[in-house]
């Protein structure tokens, strides 16, 4: 069981079509295909990323703006479909790509709880066993029948993140979503992650917060310009990797 | 060495031929056949021969009526007529036409010798059937005003094959249709089954986005979910006060009618057009967490499909103050309402797929809408058409269901074999063209949302 790839990039491209001008009506497609007009600037946003990564590792992406870790994040959670290459996981993912992403601002906290739980693939019976437990941990049972819209984006970011981790999952990806948020709750939620990593869970971090990284990660992926520049133990990619940055 | 799947539809190819040719010449046409086979003498008439009694030809071939019109032809010995083309133009439908014959020939017509024969109208010509020995006959049209009839000619015993092209079309694309369906759930590649599979993991997120369309749309509201049946009843109390006094075809029940045309042709507009603006409306989702993308298109027309089950609601209670007699057929009303959303749901794919690369299709489509609506027989009987017209609107798939819904539910008639492979055959059609472009677009969608 020790040593199972749970994820496994293998030759992963990714390239975007970036249109030179933004033509989206049919009467400009049309002209401009006419005239062969429609050009696009190629954009290889990743190239070529073969990573693996096995069951319990904490894996820290690092890496300047730009250099695609979001996309690779995005690869990863099936959100984006890879160019050339091919992403295989095992095990169910839970992505904290975005808090909050699919919360119907006119519902209810709990009517939102239950459609976000389903957005991310959980049963209804499910959710409703686990309720309390997630009203507990984002402190809003006063707000329970409050529409959303009416909510700070900090009650947003708790009911968010306390339904993403409501259930185990196998591959946990969080894309800098600890920065929302007072010191307490980032505390918190740093807490919820170790409870979930010492459970076996397989983490992948993004995060420009380096020291987060250095306490969390096991080991490091430094990506640069889509491409991986150094893979390896946290201290060693760490330290380079702040001493290029300089 | 040639590849399987090539092979496989070839075959299926030859086998749809086979297949639609046996339903629209053999079992659609089963007189025609006879006709060939029995070696009855044809005898056709025209112009002169012809007598017309009451008509009035204010140009050559042109008739309008006045009053118990009738036309007259004669044979010079008694022929036994299977089957009488009227070939011209009607501008009325006919059900039916009493004839009076003579057995032979200088004989005058008598009130023994009439009956009525049942007319069939096949490819805009009028057959009747008499079967029976006749000299001379004559048919009385219609005894009410408003028929014009272009007359060309007369024929006893026409001899050609009646083959509806439409039938003949879609019944050979229909096994075509399933086996590629076939081909894409069990095949190697097996697209639809992993669409299946994802949507059955997700179904309920299914629920959940229906409910919660249901719920937001009349939040606020004192009323609350009972104006989802409140709202369409006024909206059919008003619609049918008013088409009771206005608009009188010559037509029973015209309310009820009308109602059964609207209603499907709302759950129609409803389901294409939430379903068009689904991708982009759900582009927070779509960009943050992996859900498969014919969810949102998918839960659309079924929240159409939960409007459609309110108005249904609504319309029953009209139809108990109108005063409709039930009848049994009444409970088939659910075959036409599964190979429309099944239509629907091919249709909104194909729109959510455009409307998210070119928005120009979401403009287009409202104009096209109105036009579709007035292409469909909903607030007139396809009867006052004029002939060409009537051809292309028998072309429109709406019609078929608003007419199969009607059959059932209004005129207590059960739909035929060939008009449940026609409604089946455009649903399947529009379901396959859907969800492969669907597919094939799906991944594009993020870069556009």
């Amino acid at each position: 069981m020790q040593n199972q790839t749970v994820v496994d990039v293998s030759h992963v491209t990714m390239r975007f079509n970036m249109p030179k001008e933004k033509v989206d009506n049919v009467k400009e497609y049309l002209i401009k295909a006419l005239k062969k007009q429609i050009r696009f600037e190629e954009f290889v946003a990743l190239s070529d990323i073969t990573l693996q990564i096995e069951r319990g590792e904490v894996v820290g992406i690092v890496g300047l703006n730009g250099s695609g870790k979001s996309t690779l994040l995005k690869i990863i959670s099936g959100i984006l479909e890879p160019s050339e290459g091919s992403v295989r996981t095992y095990g169910t993912i839970s992505p904290l790509i975005e808090l909050g992403a699919g919360f119907d601002m006119e519902l209810t906290t709990r009517e939102n709880i239950y459609l976000n739980g389903s957005v991310l693939g959980f049963g209804r019976d499910f959710v409703r066993n686990k309720y309390s437990e997630i009203l507990d941990f984002a402190e809003l049972w006063d707000f329970e029948n409050v529409a959303v819209k009416n909510f700070s984006s900090g009650m947003i970011a708790r009911l968010g993140f306390a339904i993403a981790t409501l259930v185990k999952p196998d591959i946990l990806i969080v894309d800098e979503i600890l920065a929302v948020g007072d010191f307490l709750f980032q505390q918190k939620c740093e807490k919820r992650i170790n409870e979930l990593m010492s459970g076996g869970t397989t983490v992948l971090i993004v995060s420009h917060a380096i020291e987060q990284i250095e306490r969390l990660c096991s080991r490091v992926v430094w990506l640069e310009h889509g491409r991986v520049r150094m893979t390896g133990e946290t201290r060693e990619v760490c330290d380079l990797y702040k001493n290029s940055e300089r | 060495m040639i590849k399987r799947k090539t092979l496989i539809l070839v075959g299926t190819a030859i086998v749809c031929l086979l297949f639609s040719l046996w339903l629209s010449v053999w079992q659609f046409s089963q007189e025609n056949i006879r006709n060939l086979l029995q070696d009855l003498p044809t005898v056709s008439f025209t112009g002169e021969q012809i007598s017309t009694i009451g008509w009035d030809a204010t140009e050559f071939g042109l008739l309008s009526v006045e009053e118990n019109p009738a036309i007259e032809v004669r044979c010079d010995e008694p022929i036994y007529v299977q089957n009488l083309l009227i070939d011209g133009s009607i501008d009325r439908e006919l059900t039916e036409v009493t004839v009076a014959y003579t057995e032979t020939p200088d004989e005058p017509f008598t009130a023994e010798n009439r009956f009525s024969a049942p007319v069939e109208v096949k490819n805009k010509d009028t057959y009747l059937r008499l079967e029976r020995s006749v000299s001379a006959l004559r048919l009385e049209l219609c005894e009410d005003v408003g028929c014009e009839l272009e007359l060309e000619q007369i024929v006893l015993n026409p001899r050609r094959l009646n083959v509806n092209y439409q039938t003949l079309v879609l019944t050979f694309l229909l096994p075509f249709v399933v086996v590629l369906f076939l081909l894409e759930l069990f095949g190697d590649r097996g697209g639809f089954r992993k669409t299946l599979s994802s949507v059955w993991k997700y179904r309920p997120l299914l629920c959940d986005l229906v409910t919660r369309d249901v719920k937001t749309k009349y939040r606020r509201s004192i009323l609350g979910i009972l104006w989802s049946i409140l709202n369409p009843l006024l909206m059919m109390l008003v619609l049918t006060a008013v088409f009771a006094n206005i608009f009188r075809y010559e037509i029973d029940d015209f309310p009820v009618y009308y109602l059964t045309g609207y209603i499907l042709f709302n759950f129609v507009s409803e389901a294409t057009n939430f379903s068009m603006s689904s991708i982009i409306g759900a582009s927070g989702l779509i960009k943050k967490v992996y859900i498969p993308k014919i969810i949102f298109p998918l839960e659309k027309c079924l929240y159409a499909l939960v409007n459609l089950l309110f108005s249904l609601i609504a319309a029953v209670i009209v139809f108990l103050i109108v005063g409709v007699t039930p009848q049994w057929t009444l409970l088939l009303f659910v075959v036409p309402i599964i190979y429309l959303f099944i239509f629907n749901f091919g249709l909104s794919l194909i729109l959510a797929t455009l409307n998210t690369f070119f928005r120009d299709v979401g403009y287009l489509y409202s104009v096209f809408i109105t036009l579709w609506m007035y292409l469909t027989p909903i607030i007139y009987p396809i009867s006052i058409l004029p002939g060409w017209m009537q051809s292309i609107v028998r072309l429109n798939p709406l019609y078929h269901y608003v007419e199969y819904f009607r059959a059932v539910t209004l005129y207590g008639t059960v739909p035929s074999l060939s008009e449940n492979l026609i409604c089946l055959a455009y649903s399947l059609i529009f379901l396959l063209a859907g969800l492969l472009v669907f597919q094939k677009k799906q991944n594009k969608f993020i870069f556009y949302v």
